[in-house]
């Protein structure tokens, strides 16, 4: 069975730490760099620097680490931390959302669903975006939201119930075909 | 709006979101990470420390007649008793005395 990221937390503090936290990064990189493509429209350069000065900031403070809140929310905190840092120097971040589907799987059912999916979330407000990629995609609870994004639960669940309307809305014509599939 | 419209869209999310490949990400990562982290140093540091003192702690307290102590401590919990008391009666008297000026 595979280890807990608090498992090799621990195990990453003692003297095979390397070998550790390269399985921790080796675990969360594609998920953390496919989000901080989405915090920078579609920036895959950005977001990969990003993801790479998230993981080092996250080695450095790993003996800070209380596990009070779990390991993948306080490393996407450090990672929005990160972006925003990086938002504030280059505003606005230039919009590359072509640089999404340079992932790999494709099919044309995959790529028309998420096309449109980025068409949808370009209509929400950039903080609505983040908090309903955040919920949706990544499957963080409010509270773990809020944690990352430094705002009130309240905002936070404002910020996901509205957008999630809207991007039901707009993207409703899918939503039969979902159904269908019974899971 | 019901849960299960609230499903199928988080659900559509999770299946078609493809995977980054790492393509030497993660080796890029770990040839920038620092030496290693320092702070375990002084973690190491604490519990040496903290092991010294409770040695030290067990031995003196084998040395030391622990009777006295023990008699004082007794002593000391009869008399936090006897004020205890004495409170719950003056706070009973505080709260008795108006309704019992009335009844008189």
């Amino acid at each position: 069975m595979d280890a807990s990221d608090e498992q090799l937390v621990a195990r990453a503090l003692g003297p095979d730490g390397r070998q550790a936290f390269g399985a921790l990064v080796e675990r969360h990189q594609s998920a953390l760099r496919a989000t901080l493509r989405r915090f920078t429209h579609g920036n895959a350069a950005l977001a990969d620097d990003l993801a790479q000065e998230t993981f080092i900031r996250a080695y450095r403070a790993l003996a800070a680490f209380r596990g009070d809140s779990g390991f993948r929310t306080w490393l996407y905190r450090i990672g929005y931390r990160c972006f925003l840092s990086e938002a504030r120097r280059h505003e606005p971040l230039t919009e590359e959302v072509a640089e999404h589907h340079a992932l790999t799987g494709d099919g044309a059912e995959r790529r028309g669903f998420m096309e449109d999916y980025e068409a949808a979330l370009g209509q929400l407000a950039p903080a609505q975006r983040d908090a309903v990629h955040l919920a949706l995609q990544r499957g963080f609870s409010h509270p773990e939201i809020a944690d990352i994004m430094g705002l009130p639960i309240g905002t936070v669940k404002t910020h996901v119930l509205r957008g999630r309307q809207k991007l039901q809305e707009l993207l409703s014509d899918w939503q039969e075909g979902f159904d269908h599939d019974g899971t | 709006m019901t849960a299960h419209d609230d499903d199928w869209l988080a659900r559509a999310l999770r299946v078609h979101e493809p995977r980054i490949e790492d393509r030497g990400f993660t080796q890029r990562v770990m040839a920038a990470l620092p030496p290693a982290p320092a702070p375990r140093v002084v973690k190491e540091k604490d519990w040496i420390v903290l092991t010294g003192a409770a040695t030290g702690s067990a031995i003196a307290a084998s040395q030391f007649p622990l009777e006295p102590f023990l008699h004082v401590l007794v002593e000391a919990a009869q008399i936090t008793w006897i004020g205890a008391a004495l409170m719950l009666a003056c706070m009973a008297g505080v709260l008795l005395a108006e309704p019992v000026r009335r009844a008189l």
